[in-house]
């Protein structure tokens, strides 16, 4: 399942989907608004149902913010759970996935605040030893699959670096494909800010991952 | 164009976004200067990094672990977790008291709103609310039942600023209770514990606080700041900062000494507000 399947964005890539969204019409339908409104009748099924339908989003959302699956699957339940007892807040006036988006990423950095990330260097080593070990300071074979695993794990590793507020905006830009208006309406700030979060965390990804990037751009014209 | 002001560009030419004759200007300044050309192939390169990280498949059990908790009660509106931090009166501590064995246990019940094993529910009946607590809270906790009355009628002026500092609720809490839903981590956030972490081990205190925002910073430092003026070793947390080389260290450390040794604040406030059978004695934690 890709991130942009799983969602409720119409499109099959995120750059379609966040064309999509920027056209001005993302409100006119919402593709949850029959099963929230089954739910809000006291159709739990349909409550199932919107889980499984954003499950896939909400959990690689909350896996890039929290950097481990055990913390993403604690944070996901946590996310619908709420998101089921205050339900009935939810008013129509954004897409019910925009809804959830908003309280998930929330959870995740709330959560991050209640660990002071305590163990996140600790689960960064456990995660790389998963991944095969010592990570690279400079490409190796590029075409290895260890090499594939390894430098996910140098990416994740970055974002975990950067300050939650810049992660949550990059993460849903360039890894979920939310557009900036949709982006600004999760985590209620305005577009200019979202987009400055975007540049100033790719600017720290940039270093934290000069290795990578540098040797990637060898050739590169404008 | 120089490079000063076609790198806050670079972002919005990579994704298309400039208008036709910025591009334009743009694009003319970086067939001339490497150094930018460089920067924003480094830029696409990383976009490109962080959109290759592949789509990590959900726990198979995720739906149906949710389902079963809502049916199992879970997402019944959880008030009380937020009312119990406002357990200040001494019939309801006797009754803690009597079957809960103590203060550990009570932090338990804070979040969780469930007896510990062998012991009892606390109704929301047996709750006084301080007349101060915020006006949320106090309308949640008499909407469960509980009693609203001002309780801290023998206290200074000084000694009710400084408790009204210290039981004020956790700002990050207030961010948390936006819908309605306060994590229980967030309650169980060990000052104390916080406070000797900083002073042991200074450094990987403030490599933690270095890695939350400007304002999340503030919201986790002020009640730890407050907390070691109460406790009366704000110096000393102080001076094992400022014995880093760490960036952040002498920022964090000025806000610590401005708990100066003041005898009303450094003696622990617990123990003279116990002196006078105060029930803001009460040691509720965050």
């Amino acid at each position: 399942m890709t991130a942009a399947s799983c969602g409720t964005l119409d499109a099959t890539n995120s750059t379609t989907a966040r064309t999509a969204a920027t056209s001005g019409d993302y409100l006119e339908v919402d593709p949850d608004g029959d099963l929230v409104t089954r739910w809000k009748a006291g159709d739990e099924s349909a409550f199932e149902s919107l889980i499984r339908r954003h499950e896939g989003r909400v959990f690689s959302l909350l896996l890039r913010m929290l950097g481990n699956r055990e913390d993403a699957e604690d944070v996901a339940q946590e996310t619908f759970i709420s998101l089921h007892r205050h339900g009935q807040r939810f008013r129509h006036d954004a897409r019910f996935s925009t809804f959830i988006y908003r309280v998930a990423a929330n959870a995740a950095l709330n959560r991050r605040r209640a660990l002071g990330r305590k163990n996140a260097r600790l689960r960064k080593l456990e995660t790389r030893q998963a991944a095969g070990d010592d990570l690279p300071t400079s490409p190796r074979n590029p075409e290895s699959a260890m090499y594939g695993a390894q430098v996910q794990v140098q990416v994740q590793d970055a974002l975990l670096e950067l300050p939650p507020d810049l992660r949550a905006a990059t993460v849903l830009y360039d890894i979920e494909g939310l557009s900036y208006r949709e982006i600004a309406a999760v985590l209620e700030i305005p577009e200019g800010t979202v987009k400055s979060r975007i540049h100033r965390a790719r600017s720290a990804l940039r270093e934290s991952l000069k290795g990578l990037v540098s040797n990637e751009n060898k050739g590169e014209q404008p | 164009m120089n490079c000063a002001r076609v790198r806050p560009h670079l972002g919005d030419h990579m994704e298309g976004d400039l208008e036709l004759r910025l591009r334009g200007q743009v694009d003319e300044h970086l067939r001339q200067c490497a150094s930018c050309a460089t920067e924003l192939g480094e830029l696409r390169s990383t976009v490109a990094l962080l959109r290759s990280l592949s789509a990590p498949e959900p726990p198979a059990e995720l739906a149906s672990e949710v389902m079963r908790r809502i049916r199992a009660g879970e997402a019944r509106p959880r008030r009380s977790q937020a009312v119990v931090r406002y357990v200040f009166d001494p019939r309801v501590v006797a009754a803690l008291a009597a079957g809960l064995a103590g203060f550990a246990i009570l932090t338990s019940i804070e979040t969780r709103w469930v007896p510990a094993s062998g012991t009892r529910a606390v109704q929301p009946s047996e709750i006084v609310i301080a007349q101060q607590a915020p006006t949320g809270i106090r309308q949640a906790a008499a909407s469960n039942g509980a009693t609203v009355r001002s309780i801290q009628p023998r206290l200074t002026a000084i000694e009710r600023a400084a408790a009204n500092r210290f039981y004020r609720p956790d700002p990050r809490s207030m961010v948390a209770d936006v819908y309605g839903h306060v994590d229980p981590d967030l309650q169980q956030l060990d000052l104390d514990g916080q406070l000797e972490h900083a002073k042991a081990d200074p450094n990987g205190f403030l490599r933690q606080v270095n890695e939350v925002s400007e304002s999340e910073r503030r919201a986790w430092i002020a009640p730890l700041v407050v907390r070691a003026g109460l406790r009366g070793d704000a110096q000393v947390v102080a001076r094992r900062l400022r014995d880093t080389s760490h960036p952040l260290a002498d920022a964090l450390a000025a806000e610590f000494d401005r708990m100066s040794p003041n005898p009303m604040l450094s003696d622990p406030i617990e123990n003279r507000m116990n002196a006078v059978g105060n029930p803001m004695a009460v040691p509720v934690s965050y």
